[in-house]
This record gives C-alpha cells, sequence and structure tokens, in this order.
C-alpha cells in the first residue's frame, strides 16, 4: 500500500531550504585554534557522545536530483525509493551487527578521547563525560552545568559506507564558551559561527577489492564480524591520534594543504596531508574535515 | 485513487517549501527532548496490524535487566527521543503487555533475584532501543539478549532477539515514532515467543522425573 509520506518529505524539503543560505554566504570555519587560544584558565570539560546504539548503516541519496529533475513528485518517488534503499541497507547490516554487539563502541570513544587528550596536556582537558545524546540540546545543558569557560564536545559517529566498502569512525570536534557572547537561545552557544573551534576529523577503513555490496556485506561479517571488529579499533585508535593533529593546525598549514593537488581514493578526495604505508590523510573544508584512508589487511 | 492522495501531497510540499525557512527556525526553537511510552502499547491494537498468535502459552517469569549505557535516551529527531523517566516500568510493560498478547502470563523476578525455576523462565537483558532517522525513512532497533529455561531445566544458550523496522517518515511525530518504537518491540517479542512456547510445551519437572522413574 503507498502511504503519503508528507511529513518526511517536507522535513527533508527543509533541511535542504535551510541548508541553501549557508551555502550562498558561508560563515569562517574556526579550524584553527591560534596558538595563543589554546591554552584556557581552569582547562576544559569534556564530553564524549555517541548518538547511536549499533553500528549506523547509510544510503545513498539523489533527492536533490530528485528535487530538480522531478519537482514535488520527484521527492515523492525519492521517498519510495529511499525507503527501499534504507530496508536493504538495514538487512545487509544486521548479520554484522550481530557479531558486534560485545564489541563497546562507547569506550572505544571514550579510550580514543582520552588517548588524544593525553598526548595535548596543553588542552588541560578534564575527565570524559559520556552521554547518548548527540543533539545541540544534549550538548547545550551540558554546556550549562560545567564548571569551566569552555568545554569540548568529541561528537562520535561510525557506519558502514552505502556500498558496505568501508567503516567509517568519524568525530566532530568542537570547542564552545560558557559564556554567551550573544544575544539569543543558550544553544545558540553551539551553532557554528559561535564556537570557538570546530573541525571533524574521520578514519575511513576500507575492504581490499570491494565488490559488490552483498558480497562486501558478507566479507565484513564473516568469522562473527571479525574484520568489521577489526577496522572499528582501527579506526577509533585512528582518529584518537588524529584529533590532536588537527587541533595543532596552523594557518600556514592550511595554506600549504590547499596548495597541493588534489587526489582521490575511491570515492573520497582531497588535498593529501601525510601519506605513509598505513594510509593517505586528506585535508577538506567542512563538513568533511580531515579524512584518514587506509584498506585492511586481511 | 493513488494519484489523488501524490498530488495533494506534492502540492502542500511546494507550498510548505515556500516558508520553511520560517517554520525552521521555530522549530529549532523548542528543545525539549521529546518522551515515549509512558508504557507499551501492542500494535495489534491498532488499526491494519496483524494480531500475533496466542497459541500455545504459559506462566513466564521475566528477570529483566538494562545494562546500557545513559539508557534514558533512546533515539533522535534532531532532539532526543527520551524513555520515560519510570523506564523500567516501561521496559517491563513491553513483556507484560507483549507477552499477553501473545498467550503468556508472564511476572517478573524480584529485582536482582532469580527467576522461579518451576515456570518457564526469560532471563532478557537490553541490548540496544534505537530510534531515529535515516534521510526521508523512520529507522528503529531494539535488541534483546536472551537466556530461556523450561521449568525445572537448565537454562539455553543466549539467543538474541531482534526487532529491525524501517519506513517512511510520515508526520515526524512524537507519537508516529513512539509507535515505531512499539512496533520494532513488538517484532524482537515475535520471535521471543516463537522461542519460549516449545519450552511451555515441555513437561514439567516432576512428570518428567515421574515417567523415567522404576516401575512405570
Amino acid at each position: 500500500m503507498f502511504r503519503l509520506p508528507l511529513r518526511g518529505l517536507c522535513a527533508a524539503v527543509l533541511v535542504l531550504c535551510a541548508a541553501l543560505p549557508a551555502q550562498a554566504a558561508p560563515k569562517p570555519l574556526k579550524y584553527v585554534l591560534p596558538e595563543a587560544a589554546r591554552p584556557v584558565a581552569g582547562g576544559r570539560s569534556v564530553q564524549v557522545s555517541v548518538g547511536q546504539a549499533e553500528l549506523g548503516s547509510n544510503i545513498n541519496s539523489t533527492l536533490g536530483f530528485a528535487m530538480v529533475a522531478g519537482g514535488a513528485v520527484g521527492v515523492l518517488i525519492e521517498a519510495g525509493v529511499g525507503a527501499d534503499r534504507a530496508q536493504r541497507a538495514q538487512l545487509g547490516i544486521t548479520p554484522i551487527r550481530r557479531g558486534l554487539m560485545d564489541l563497546d563502541a562507547d569506550q572505544l570513544a571514550i579510550d580514543s578521547t582520552r588517548a588524544a587528550l593525553a598526548a595535548m596536556p596543553w588542552f588541560e582537558g578534564q575527565e570524559p563525560a559520556f552521554s547518548r545524546d548527540a543533539t545541540l540540546f544534549g550538548k547545550n545543558d551540558f554546556l550549562t552545568a560545567v564548571a569551566t569557560r569552555q568545554a569540548a564536545f568529541f561528537t562520535y559517529s561510525y557506519d558502514m559506507a552505502p556500498d558496505f566498502s568501508s567503516i567509517n569512525v568519524s568525530v566532530g570536534i568542537a570547542i564552545a564558551n560558557k559564556e554567551q557572547a550573544r544575544k539569543g537561545q543558550p544553544f545558540t552557544r553551539l551553532h557554528d559561527n559561535n564556537l570557538v573551534y570546530g573541525q571533524r576529523v574521520s578514519s575511513v577503513v576500507r575492504l581490499a577489492n570491494p565488490t559488490t555490496p552483498v558480497e562486501n556485506a558478507r566479507r565484513w561479517a564473516a568469522r562473527d564480524s571479525a574484520l568489521a571488529k577489526k577496522a572499528l579499533a582501527l579506526a577509533f585508535t585512528r582518529v584518537g591520534d588524529l584529533i590532536p593533529r588537527a587541533l595543532t593546525v596552523t594557518d600556514a598549514d592550511v595554506a600549504r594543504f590547499n596548495a597541493a593537488e588534489r587526489r582521490t581514493i575511491g570515492p573520497l578526495g582531497g588535498k593529501p596531508m601525510a601519506e605513509d604505508p598505513g594510509g593517505v590523510l586528506l585535508f577538506n573544508p567542512l563538513p568533511m574535515g580531515l579524512v584518514h584512508v587506509q584498506t585492511l589487511q586481511e | 485513487m493513488r494519484s489523488a492522495p501524490i498530488l495533494a501531497t506534492a502540492v502542500l510540499a511546494a507550498a510548505l517549501a515556500a516558508s520553511l525557512l520560517t517554520a525552521g527556525a521555530a522549530a529549532a526553537a523548542v528543545g525539549d527532548a521529546r518522551l515515549l511510552g509512558p508504557l507499551y502499547v501492542e500494535p495489534a491494537a491498532a488499526a491494519n496490524a496483524a494480531t500475533p498468535s496466542t497459541a500455545g502459552g504459559c506462566a513466564v517469569q521475566i528477570a529483566l535487566t538494562d545494562p546500557r549505557r545513559d539508557p534514558q535516551i533512546v533515539g533522535a529527531l534532531g532532539v532526543a527521543f527520551r524513555a520515560p523517566d519510570d523506564r523500567m516500568a516501561w521496559l517491563r510493560s513491553v513483556f507484560e503487555v507483549g507477552l499477553k498478547a501473545r498467550g503468556f502470563t508472564p511476572s517478573f523476578a524480584p529485582a536482582g533475584g532469580s527467576p522461579d525455576p518451576a515456570l518457564v523462565t526469560a532471563r532478557i537483558r537490553i541490548q540496544a532501543i534505537w530510534i531515529s532517522a535515516l534521510q526521508m525513512n523512520k529507522v528503529g532497533s531494539v535488541v534483546l539478549r536472551g537466556v530461556l529455561a523450561a521449568p525445572g531445566a537448565p537454562p539455553g544458550p543466549e539467543a538474541v532477539y531482534r526487532g529491525d523496522k524501517t519506513a517512511v517518515n510520515m508526520w515526524g511525530s512524537t507519537k508516529e515514532f513512539n509507535d515505531h518504537a512499539n512496533a520494532v518491540f513488538a517484532l524482537a517479542l515475535d520471535d521471543l515467543a516463537e522461542d519460549l512456547r516449545p519450552l511451555c510445551a515441555a513437561p514439567p519437572p516432576a512428570t518428567a522425573a515421574l515417567a523415567g522413574a522404576p516401575g512405570r
């Protein structure tokens, strides 16, 4: 039976429309933390949030194309197609999730953050507090409750590529002032233009020679999701290594990265920051940020 | 009959798209988490849902634990979905209402205690509850880990009962997502009930002992 996807469509259109002004007039992105701003009296409270309970699935969207090519009717068709894709993504990921049930990804996120904080004592990060609520409002509650002048938010996500060719661990880093400098609701302290610092680092662990989504999913799930466990452990460790690197990027570094020739690895691209046998680190403007890509050795 | 609702939706979507910026800003100002519950409602009680089988049920005693980290947060759609303040009452209602609807008579072991071995027992651990959106879809997953035992019998191996459901996000309302949570719980309960039924049919321990006694 065909079901009327009115509210979902409206929400999707709303999100797209809300994104348009941001693209038209980008705000300056503070992904360089000036050296003078690195230490802060009293240190920083730290929150680690993981807004998911299991390995996430992803689907490719052609919503933008559907809107342009088919208008509102195109959006309706896309809704049906998207629901089918999401259903198939769920089916493919379930066997992988089953093997990952005893893997504590929350703890990996906490450990990665602790390792990053230990590597940058100048940051004066306090013991991380964990939250499942990764929304703006959850962060706002934390910021209101802390006793320090600044709070640092490490927001983790871990998921599968839509074609099951890679496992991705990503962490959004945000530093916000507790004090509200401008008029507005308290949660506006966490809006991009009010942040002291904002950056994203990701670790993408690719299967060697990926093929079809079904076959890729089967490989991740084999032997109690052994490859998926290995990839997640690698990726969480890698983002822990990348956090201090991201926080110490300078304007000169950014100029140097931007002058480099763009590299493409599978579906990912960016300006190479570093390369070694363990993989390639790419620099991109937000929302992608720093992306480390490596291929899993089976 | 299909074209009328499609066109109506399309026209309305287009009209809303023209005024979405203000709607978006207003929506963003509402920062309260959305509360699920307060209790589980069997989806079969709603229209168009299949009624679960009630054949072969019996008394089941459940020992329920929820060791999840930050267990009050059970999903997100812009704001967090929160479990009711009395989360354990909500979770107990899943089994109380859900297993009753499937022909069982559920009861609960005292907190921290063991279930009555004279009954069919189920030690249930909540592994995951997550309700969210994936692009234009609402997605939900519930994962229960269960160790079941027939009366007087040793516990069986751990089994995993999953409820996964994806559907188009129609209205984005709390009720819609609460119904989705109930639906994924119901799917997990269907599988749990399937595994409980053979245990109900197992002979009670006394009968089994008598059957094996000499002279019979």
